[in-house]
């Protein structure tokens, strides 16, 4: 189906007050008998006509101008994302100018989405959409963009640190006396201070939005599998999905966030900056927001993780942050520095990627622009018994550092691990064979991958983290083992993966920031007058002339042949006090528009509430009905008896 | 962040410096920042330097702004300054000055000039400071002998007194050094210990007389405090560790300065002689009847009108001393040492009272100019003996060290280690006397320990360095500032569990330049916790530049000749 026939199909379907509403408006008094697919075809055939399309897009003023960029250049806007991209409407506001570009033919709605309507849509994007309409960009000043500080280095340290410290946090999830000091010390220009403690919150959030750590009853435990495929993700995916948790609210919305992220760094206009108002539209038109997106809260996420910097009038892009192709441009010296002294000194340039495993054997002293750590037996050892062992790190460190290591060093990793090895603790699963089914696992190939050791005869230490393979493997071999110990199955549910979309970095790639040149002034207010004139002279009274004079402002009228006596259908739109069924009518007709809403006034604890309601359902219970609605814009779900309701105001904001 | 890698400096966001050693503009910029930071440690690779109060204002009472202080690493900084660092920078370089300590009428009373309102508040508002100072108008006025305490309390609050009260003329000495020792051979003033010296001394202007040197073990401290003496001609306390100490000044004096034995006086528990240049020891000042009496050696500060005190090895300076240290203010003073770091943490202290640091070089700069040995660092882990390993494992962590420190197979190595040194001296060093005395019986060397009276202990000196004797065991009491030219090996069987101190000054006693390369082993029981306590006495010597190779010997191996 085109989009043309699509639309067409949508017009039809809506209910028939509204579009014979609307088909009078257009066309004039319809004569029975009628037929809609006829009308529909006259419709198109009046809005088609030069004249016509010429006066329609010429009433366009600036902030349906911008309204239709907003809808133009998403592709198609949800009610709600318009609304996170114009905070400065109230949302009535809103819903008045977007009822009026529905009723004018100029968007529709399919599915809760807005969209340019087929008819005028060349000519709209030719002549009307910019994304200059919508966000106002200045020029950046000169100057030195603060450090990020959420970066891979501040990983690497937080990872040693975890490794070696996982009580910090209260069982309410706040930071004890002892945790605040020890980050303090640590860390102390991150998470010093007041300051310091919400980003450390913050970064507790971005690291279980990531799932790379739980906290259970105040224990931090790290997901190591999890950072390790973090760490081997590119710099430029890491570095998304950082900023991605940051955003989000919880795990799931992770991997829309950082889709999110990666569309607002790559369509922020180089150079430049945003002037404050206008980051609300820049989002939604460039970042594919949600449903429950708040800008402010954004901005100020992307203000606290100095993504977004002050500069002049408006927000730049923080210089400091390189998310190319190709990664952050790296130098050719290596990212640290191993000295006799056990001290081993991380250098800003250092990736997870390269250090993580290494970080792990390490203690941190102090986290700064070049980080220190100690290497001690009891963090040699900590790794260890995660399986580095020492020819692994003292390969490691002698690549990462570009020199051999000391030797002081490389003996007494050598000597640790003898010495730790001779009592060892196995923590796994262990599989036990009666003589009679050893054949089955030592004469076949099928569970050899996937035994760690024999530790006597018939007893296996199984591998880690292949549990489902080897309980498959057995399957096929017809055993069915009695599991003792159901460890291995919570082990598979932990480590669940990141939950990110395949990034698709060429998807967004608009860039319009060349200002198109001033269109020419309508001469709106001319033709208002003249219509207002002719309707004046058309003879037309009382409440039907009321309703023409509206439509002419709200530009539905626009045409000299639209002023006809009898298109307009009288309608109730407010109801009050004993009038039950007056109420009822109301509602039922609002849930017959799916644009009206109503202003429902009623009695709560003795005083007089006023809210603004999205109908949802009339139900009857004995003797009453019973409303469910929205209140609006909150979105909060609300249950009414009409009985109880003191007035009633249908808001109609357009034909629709 | 994307740095400059062509600079060589990383301003850390705590406002410590590293400097990387490997980038052709070290030397310059190490220069360059010398005036307003400490050297904290110098590894292989990376040096840290600290921006600290002190070092600031140091830098500023030599005339630094903090403009040129930021421009300085503006110039050499890979990554932009901190903006942290850069407001404590102007912050504590603007507190200087601020305070002025004067001299009025009444040669017993100073004046404190304030020139800022909110400063003059806090410190009239202090309580601790109440009880010593005066209002007097826009100042305050307080005792002369509390000079010392009112700037130290005054730095605890955050602001240096540019102290430009001067400091008292003692009475004149006739001294000079000479230019030819007793044995006829040269005696020349290395440039380093001339620059000390006249770091310290600087021209006599306000703010200076008054400071620490640090300078590596062998490297000639005395020659510096020597070359002070040259220039103050003035009457001199030499305040140091031992009797032994004493007579190696004494030994130094004769033997390089126009003074004769007769001219010096030697305060000691055998002698109480008060001379033009008088020596004496720590031990001596604050030797007292009881925990009640008064300090009646004390009395040796105020025998004579004073010109100068040196502190020798002023790092073991003790509490009393800084008591009536804080009461010398007018009198020039200079401390000596080679490792300022005090376990109790009293750095400070030194630094307040006694003054701040002058002049520092790092010990592998002086090594590679050829004016200390090289020396080379050996740990030999050593297993404990089957039959104490149960001992070991079920003893407090206190026995485990004892235990651990006195390994029996210890024994056999420092012989192995002797049989290789055929042609060396030999300091064998230990701190348990038990274990010592059944060393020097096996291998039929004399023993030095705190109670070996002077005469013998002279004597024993004295052959060892004729070479009489090839090997001496030695207790704690040859930690410091004993004079063993010839000394080029020592093994340490024990020590005081992890001090950094004692590590630095044992491998001091063989660090005086000679023709070959010194050792230094360390012997350690492997799997015990001496391990750990090892690893923390290296710390300031590998900090240092230092490099231990860690060898594993068992019953039957034999030592690798290094040489």
């Amino acid at each position: 189906m085109t989009r043309d026939e699509e639309w067409r199909k949508i017009i039809l379907s809506i209910n028939d007050n509204t579009f014979f509403d609307l088909m009078r408006n257009y066309l004039g008094k319809i004569e029975t008998p009628f037929n809609k697919q006829d009308l529909m075809n006259r419709l198109v055939n009046f809005l088609s006509r030069a004249d016509i399309r010429e006066t329609l897009l010429a009433l366009i003023d600036d902030e349906e101008a911008r309204l239709l960029s907003a809808v133009g250049l998403t592709g198609g806007a949800t009610e709600s994302q318009l609304r996170s991209g114009f905070p400065g409407w109230t949302y009535l506001e809103l819903l008045t100018r977007i009822g009026n570009l529905e009723e004018r033919f100029l968007i529709y709605r399919r599915k809760g989405i807005y969209n340019l309507t087929p008819l005028f849509e060349e000519e709209l994007k030719r002549d009307y959409i910019s994304p200059s309409l919508l966000i106002e960009t200045g020029d950046a000043l000169p100057g030195f963009d603060p450090p990020l500080w959420f970066s891979d280095p501040l990983m690497i340290a937080l990872y040693s640190f975890f490794c070696s410290d996982s009580n910090l946090i209260k069982i309410d999830g706040t930071v004890k006396k002892r945790g605040a000091d020890k980050l303090e010390q640590l860390f102390p220009h991150v998470f010093g201070g007041e300051e310091g403690r919400e980003r450390f919150i913050l970064t507790l959030k971005i690291l279980k939005n990531l799932n790379l750590l739980n906290i259970t009853e105040g224990e931090i435990s790290l997901n190591h599998f999890e950072w390790k495929r973090l760490s081997e993700r590119t710099e430029r995916d890491r570095y998304s999905l950082y900023y991605g948790a940051a955003l989000a609210d919880s795990p799931a919305s992770s991997g829309s966030m950082t889709d999110f992220f990666i569309r607002f760094y790559k369509n922020f206009p180089p150079g430049r900056v945003i002037l404050n108002d206008s980051l609300a539209p820049f989002f939604l038109i460039f970042c594919s927001i949600g449903p429950a997106f708040h800008p402010e809260r954004v901005k100020k996420l992307l203000c606290d993780l100095n993504i977004l910097v002050s500069s002049g009038e408006g927000l730049k892009l923080n210089g400091v942050l390189r998310l190319g192709e190709k990664g952050v441009p790296r130098h050719n010296d290596h990212p640290l520095i191993v000295q006799p002294n056990f001290e081993i000194t991380v250098k800003q340039t250092a990736s997870l990627k390269e250090l993580l495993e290494t970080a792990g054997a390490l203690d941190l002293t102090q986290y700064d622009l070049y980080s220190r750590f100690s290497l001690s037996r009891k963090s040699f050892l900590r790794a260890f018994s995660c399986g580095l062992t020492p020819v692994q790190l003292i390969d490691d460190l002698e690549k990462l550092s570009g020199k051999e290591i000391p030797q002081n060093i490389s003996i007494s990793l050598d000597d640790w691990a003898r010495e730790h090895e001779k009592v060892v603790l196995y923590k796994g699963t262990v599989m036990k064979v009666a003589e009679d089914k050893r054949i089955f696992i030592e004469k076949t190939d099928v569970l050899t991958p996937f035994i760690q050791e024999v530790l006597a005869d018939g007893v296996y230490l199984m591998k880690n983290g292949f549990e489902r393979q080897w309980m498959d493997a057995l399957e096929n071999l017809s055993i069915t083992p009695r599991v003792i110990d159901s460890t291995h199955v919570k082990k598979e549910e932990n480590g669940s993966q990141i939950p990110v979309k395949h990034l698709n970095w060429k998807s967004s790639s608009r860039n319009l920031w060349k200002r198109e040149d001033e269109r020419t002034a309508c001469k709106e207010e001319d033709r208002t007058g003249e219509l207002l004139k002719i309707l004046d002279r058309s003879g037309i009274k009382g409440d039907e002339k009321k309703e023409l004079d509206a439509r002419i402002r709200r530009k539905l009228i626009f045409h000299p042949s639209q002023i006809n006596k009898g298109i307009v259908r009288p309608e109730i739109t407010e109801a009050r006090g004993m009038n039950y069924q007056g109420k009822v009518r109301l509602v039922e007709s609002a849930l017959q528009n799916s644009s009206d809403r109503l202003e429902l006034t009623y009695f709560s604890g003795g005083d007089s509430r006023t809210i603004l309601v999205q109908p949802l359902e009339l139900k009857k219970e004995e003797n009453d009905k019973i409303l469910e609605g929205r209140i609006l814009p909150d979105e909060e779900t609300i249950t009414l008896r009409v009985s109880k309701i003191s007035k009633i105001r249908k808001i109609r904001s357009s034909l629709f | 962040m994307v740095g400059n890698s062509a600079k060589p400096l990383i301003v850390q966001g705590d406002s410590s410096i590293l400097l990387e050693v490997h980038n052709g503009s070290f030397e310059e910029a190490r220069a360059d920042i010398s005036p307003f930071c400490e050297l904290e440690k110098s590894p292989e690779h990376i040096h840290t330097y600290r921006i600290s109060p002190l070092s600031l204002w140091n830098g500023a009472s030599a005339g630094i702004t903090a403009d040129e202080v930021l421009g300085i690493l503006e110039r050499h900084s890979r990554y932009p300054i901190p903006d942290n660092v850069s407001f404590r920078i102007r912050d504590l370089i603007s507190r200087f000055g601020k305070l002025k300590l004067t001299e009025t009428e009444d040669p017993a009373i100073l004046q404190l000039h304030i020139s800022d309102r909110l400063i003059d508040a806090e410190i009239a508002a202090s309580r601790k400071l109440a009880k010593y100072l005066s209002r007097h108008g826009d100042s305050f006025l307080l005792q002369l002998y509390d000079r010392g305490t009112i700037k130290l309390e005054l730095i605890k609050l955050g602001y240096p007194v540019e102290d430009l009260a001067s400091l008292k003329e003692g009475d004149p000495l006739d001294f000079s050094l000479r230019e030819k020792r007793l044995d006829g051979s040269d005696f020349r003033i290395r440039d380093y210990q001339r620059d000390a010296a006249e770091a310290f001394v600087g021209n006599n202007r306000p703010g200076t007389g008054f400071g620490t040197i640090v300078l590596p073990c062998g490297s000639g401290k005395t020659i510096v405090g020597m070359t002070v003496m040259d220039l103050l001609k003035t009457n001199t306390l030499i305040l140091t560790t031992n009797v032994a100490a004493v007579h190696q000044w004494i030994d130094e004096l004769t033997d390089k300065s126009t003074l004769s034995r007769d001219e010096i006086g030697e305060y000691t528990g055998d002698r109480k002689e008060i001379k033009g240049v008088t020596i004496g020891t720590y031990q001596i000042l604050v030797w007292r009847k009881d925990k009640e009496s008064e300090y009646k050696h004390f009395q040796l500060f105020r025998e004579r009108n004073w010109g100068l005190i040196i502190y020798d090895e002023v790092h073991l300076l003790p509490a009393p001393v800084f008591r009536v240290t804080a009461e010398l203010q007018t009198v020039r003073r200079v401390g000596l040492t080679a490792t300022l770091v005090r376990e109790d943490g009293a750095e400070e202290n030194v630094f307040s009272l006694v003054g701040p640091k002058r002049f520092e070089i790092p010990w592998k700069q002086l090594e590679a100019q050829g004016w200390i040995a090289e020396a080379i660092c050996h740990e030999i882990r050593i297993d404990l003996p089957e039959d104490e390993k149960i001992d070991y494992a079920i003893a407090d962590q206190r026995r485990k060290f004892r235990i651990a420190s006195e390994n029996p197979i210890k024994m056999e190595i420092t012989s192995e280690l002797i049989a290789n040194h055929r042609e060396d001296s030999i300091l064998v060093i230990g701190q348990y006397i038990d274990q010592l005395q059944k060393i020097s019986k096996a291998l039929n060397a004399p023993i030095i320990t705190g109670k070996t009276p002077n005469q013998e202990r002279e004597r024993i000196f004295e052959d060892f360095r004729q070479k009489k004797i090839h090997v001496l065991v030695v207790s704690k009491v040859a930690n410091f500032a004993i004079n063993l030219p010839d000394a080029s090996v020592a093994i340490q069987i024990s020590g005081t569990f992890g001090s950094r101190q004692e590590e630095a000054q044992r491998l001091g006693r063989i660090l005086r330049p000679k023709e070959k390369n010194s050792f230094f082993y360390s012997v350690v029981s492997r799997y015990t916790v001496e391990e750990e306590y090892a690893a923390n006495r290296q710390q300031f010597l590998t900090e240092q530049g230092y490099k231990y190779h860690i060898e594993m010997w068992g019953h039957d191996e034999f030592i690798n000749d290094q040489r």
